[in-house]
């Protein structure tokens, strides 16, 4: 008699056994499984004793308003709130307005020079901006890989927003690399391969392809750990919030 | 035309204060059980969402918004997690002598377990695991989700979601077994 695994075990502990019937009967059967059976679910059973700390009633509505709130003062973000709204309305015309802003272009030469924008609040909303980028882009990336390829109006819809990230993309690319954030530009750059490619990319067996490249090379992975540094440089080149209540 | 388009996101947007009222405890409970510290969930709570306004023109209204935020919340828990574990800049609870009760004279028996030596133990144990298979661990086990859920949440293929909460379970089993074997 073969008797069950542990990761057997688990999947009928949460009820995915691959052979639910078979599992069953041979438990029903053989006690040496029925109790590693037992002994797991004490185990894992163990740590549904943690309490997790109790949210009132009115909780939802306390994080709305902090959304809310974060969304009207996200510090350098201010300056880019009327891009972020032209966005909205045509996201990579709205990207080169930022893109320019960002590259001291956005008034006509000799007016209101870059250097009226000190380097360090540039590279803040450098920051700010390429992040918010990548939050999307993450967000794209992740519906690609898990859609399916053959159906057409889902791939139509996210060969559209990947164009619109890859106009996005190529101004914040440029942007980096005038304003010497080589790290980002590379890392833009890379991206905007993988955009490129979603975009272009129509048939159901090269969009599978296409799939199985971007889990292989962990392009995703990659992706949010650049997302975690560009965070935590945001934070640090922001004064510290109030303190937590 | 574009500004259709337009004021079609704002119009379903003006919903999503709604859905933070009807989501915002979940959010919290599965941000907390991933990091384990109580700020680290509230930061997830509130990155979550505020990504997922940001995003809220990809969200297809056909889905469930609790699907699509859990998978934005359980990214945004392993981005934190790993970015503790790189920089930690905020000492984890199990560090803090307090762990985890404020108020000494409020102890119902399940935060007088927490701030025991097998609170601790438990929490030591789910805190050993990489974010990822913290992550498909609290999924599969606290929330319920079925494996392909949980490889949507994780950005991975299910197999692979499959075994994560295998090694999740492995690694959990070796430090709770002889924690088992000395409860009465």
């Amino acid at each position: 008699m073969r008797h069950l695994t542990e990761d057997e075990l688990v999947l009928h502990r949460y009820g995915e056994s691959e052979n639910p019937s078979e599992t069953a009967a041979h438990l029903a059967a053989c006690g040496l499984c029925r109790g590693n059976l037992d002994r797991l679910a004490a185990e894992l059973g163990l740590l549904d004793r943690l309490p997790v700390p109790p949210r009132g009633d009115s909780y939802g509505r306390e994080v709305w308003q902090r959304v809310r709130t974060r969304l009207a003062e996200t510090g350098p973000a201010r300056r880019l709130r009327f891009a972020a709204r032209l966005w909205v309305l045509s996201g990579a015309f709205a990207a080169l307005l930022a893109a320019a802003f960002l590259a001291g272009r956005f008034w006509p030469r000799g007016t209101a020079p870059a250097a009226q924008v000190p380097a360090d609040a540039r590279e803040r909303i450098l920051l700010y901006a390429v992040a918010d980028h990548l939050d999307r882009s993450q967000i794209a990336l992740l519906e690609f890989l898990h859609s399916d390829p053959s159906r057409e109006e889902e791939s139509d819809r996210e060969r559209r927003f990947a164009e619109e990230l890859v106009s996005a993309n190529r101004l914040y690319r440029q942007t980096a690399s005038q304003e010497g954030q080589s790290g980002v530009a590379g890392v833009l750059e890379s991206l905007e391969r993988v955009l490129l490619e979603i975009a272009h990319t129509s048939s159901p067996d090269a969009r599978q392809a296409l799939q199985r490249r971007i889990e292989s090379e962990g392009i995703l992975f990659k992706l949010r750990i650049v997302r975690s540094e560009l965070g935590r440089r945001e934070k640090a080149s922001v004064p510290p919030p109030a303190v937590r209540s | 035309m574009g500004g259709g388009a337009t004021d079609s996101t704002e119009e379903r947007r003006a919903g999503f204060p709604e859905l933070v009222e009807q989501h915002g405890r979940m959010v919290f409970r599965v941000a907390y059980r991933i990091t384990g510290n109580e700020a680290d969930a509230e930061d997830v709570v509130q990155e979550a969402f505020l990504k997922a306004y940001k995003a809220f023109d990809r969200f297809d209204s056909r889905a469930s918004f609790s699907t699509w935020i859990f998978r934005i919340a359980a990214n945004c828990a392993i981005d934190l997690l790993r970015r503790r574990r790189t920089h930690p800049e905020r000492p984890a609870d199990l560090e803090d002598p307090e762990f985890p009760v404020a108020d000494p004279g409020a102890v119902s028996p399940e935060t007088a377990l927490a701030s025991s030596e097998i609170g601790r133990t438990l929490e030591q144990a789910l805190a050993e695991l990489s974010p990822q298979e913290r992550t498909a661990f609290v999924l599969r086990h606290f929330e319920g989700l079925p494996t392909e859920e949980i490889a949507r949440a994780l950005g991975v293929r299910a197999n692979a979601a499959k075994q994560t909460v295998f090694r999740a379970v492995r690694k959990l089993r070796l430090r709770l077994a002889p924690l088992r074997e000395s409860l009465p």
